[in-house]
């Protein structure tokens, strides 16, 4: 399993497109960082500028930990994006290229194959949301200092600094999870197509119309919510709330292992079952 | 093997064997179940039904045969976005196998391009690092699918030179082609496939031995009250008999006693023939 793993971690270091998301997520993070530091002081200034009169903050309103959130904010949509690009086609673009044909033709068990394509894409992910917290989070950290945080999640809530470095280890920690979760189902779509722009076309739809259907789930289908997958990327807020909601964030959690379980399962019955004839 | 797709029978209850320090022709005309038998033996695709004995021992299914196969199926199809080199490693790694990359890509002739990446190879190059592939695990048995597709002349003649070395080492060769003379040179057995059935297989020595269409053909016209011991029939330049090929080697010896040298020896190939019986 080492062994295959490391074959499947030295195909997607060889790949453009892997550090072409990578740098995408660069140029994100560094265009929101660009924004709030030309302009970013006096919009949020004018937002909040009661409240520095009538609670006592702990340094400037717009600090690196303001900087994080914002930018976990604008991007939580964006970054699945980026990563579908590198594991929806991790399957798919073997079968298109026929190099499938010929690593089944050596002496290794389907299973595996398939069990170290679902264990580089979380590699993947993992290495992706270490950059992107390393970025997003140590150098806002860097470049705007530090504070409490205000967040606007049922009225105004002030976050003192001392409790919010863990809250964010905490959210980059389930943001792995829920990404995690996504590139496993873009694996998964991946075993069914052999078109690798199919793959990630059908996946991005996916995040789309979850998106869709979770906005309408707020005035139309109340309640179905809970079984729309961006429903579950999106709890990470919960642990930007004074009182964390565990137990949301448990069911959600709970979801999100299940869900991959599932896709992982599913693409070993198709792989088992599926005749490689090109 | 037993295969179908859908509610078409694609071969229809096929019993062959392959042994080691042979090379057995696997030939048909296209559509004839070459490349699913191929595929079935690779593992690729589940046959209906299936028995296979590895030194008279039933093996569960083809998937235990692979630690005792090499396969090259059609078109070599490696990532092009690595080198040549970079692909064989990558492949040795799967196996832990302590095959020499540097040695591999000798044999095939790829020493000076083991560093272009595979996008750039021709077909020709990429059938070669097939080939260097096939012998990562220094297999028994080598399953070669159309291995001379898009091969030049010369390589075609090193890769053939190739398996008859690998067969004097004790492989056991399976191989499919549609060049019947090469192939014919080099096998010692053949199975003539044709819809999903064996329709003819057996030794190669046993056809050698059979008579065959020769034609010698010379610079100069013959002349017509020229004797040899052989009953021919001799026109202008050329002069034709049915032989074997000790008997061939007997009527070239004696035409050198006469001092007529032929330029050219044609022999009708016996997978040609029994090829077209089919065709037809």
């Amino acid at each position: 399993m080492r062994q295959l793993l490391k074959f499947e971690v030295i195909k997607l270091l060889y790949r453009s497109r892997t550090f072409l998301s990578i740098g995408l997520m660069l140029v994100l993070v560094g265009l929101i960082f660009w924004g709030l530091k030309s302009e970013g002081e006096n919009a949020l200034g004018y937002l909040f500028q009661s409240l520095g009169d009538n609670f006592l903050m702990q340094g400037t309103i717009l600090n690196g930990y303001m900087v994080s959130f914002l930018v976990l904010n604008t991007l939580w949509i964006h970054i699945p994006i980026l990563i579908v690009i590198v594991t929806g086609d991790l399957f798919s673009s073997e079968l298109e290229s026929g190099t499938i044909r010929l690593l089944m033709t050596r002496p290794i068990s389907r299973n595996r194959v398939a069990l170290a394509k679902f264990a580089s894409a979380v590699l993947y992910v993992f290495t992706f949301v270490m950059i992107f917290t390393i970025f997003s989070l140590g150098l806002a950290l860097l470049l705007f200092g530090r504070g409490d945080l205000i967040v606007a999640f049922n009225g105004l809530q002030i976050i003192p600094e001392t409790d919010l470095l863990w809250r964010f280890f905490a959210a980059f920690g389930y943001a792995f999870l829920a990404m995690s979760t996504f590139a496993i189902f873009s694996v998964t779509i991946s075993f069914f197509t052999r078109k690798s722009l199919v793959a990630i076309l059908i996946t991005l739809g996916v995040i789309v119309i979850s998106t869709l259907l979770q906005t309408l789930a707020a005035s139309l289908f109340i309640g179905w919510e809970f079984f729309l997958i961006t429903y579950h990327f999106a709890q990470w807020q919960l642990f930007f709330y004074s009182d964390i909601d565990w137990i949301s964030l448990l069911n959600s959690t709970i979801w999100l292992i299940c869900f991959s379980g599932l896709c992982i399962l599913v693409s070993l019955i198709r792989f088992n079952k599926l005749k490689i004839t090109e | 093997m037993a295969l179908s797709y859908g509610n078409q029978r694609i071969l229809k209850g096929i019993d062959f064997a392959i042994t080691q320090g042979k090379i057995t022709a696997l030939i048909g005309p296209n559509g004839a179940g070459k490349s699913s038998a191929f595929r079935v033996l690779a593992g690729l695709v589940a046959p209906d039904s299936s028995k296979i004995f590895l030194d008279q021992q039933e093996l569960k299914s083809f998937n235990n045969l692979k630690n005792h196969c090499g396969y090259l199926l059609e078109t070599a199809d490696f990532y092009p976005y690595l080198s040549g080199k970079k692909n064989l490693e990558l492949f040795i790694g799967l196996t832990n196998s302590t095959a020499d990359v540097s040695n591999l890509l000798k044999k095939v002739g790829l020493s000076q391009t083991a560093n272009k990446k595979v996008q750039h190879y021709s077909r020709g190059m990429k059938q070669r690092l097939g080939l260097a592939q096939v012998l990562i695990d220094n297999p028994s048995f080598l399953i070669l699918d159309e291995p001379f597709n898009g091969l030049d002349p010369e390589v075609k003649e090193q890769i053939l030179s190739l398996l008859v070395n690998l067969k004097k080492q004790g492989k056991g060769i399976l191989v499919s082609t549609h060049l019947l003379e090469d192939i014919e040179a080099i096998a010692d057995d053949f199975i003539l496939l044709n819809q999903g059935e064996i329709y003819l297989s057996g030794s190669m020595e046993k056809y050698r031995i059979d008579k065959q269409n020769v034609t010698f053909h010379f610079e100069e016209a013959l002349p017509n009250s020229l004797k040899i011991e052989f009953d021919c029939n001799i026109k202008g330049n050329t002069l034709q008999l049915s032989a074997s090929i000790q008997e061939t080697k007997k009527v070239l010896k004696r035409l050198q006693e006469l001092s007529f040298i032929p330029y050219k020896i044609e022999r009708s190939s016996i997978l040609y023939d029994k090829y077209m019986e089919i065709a037809k």
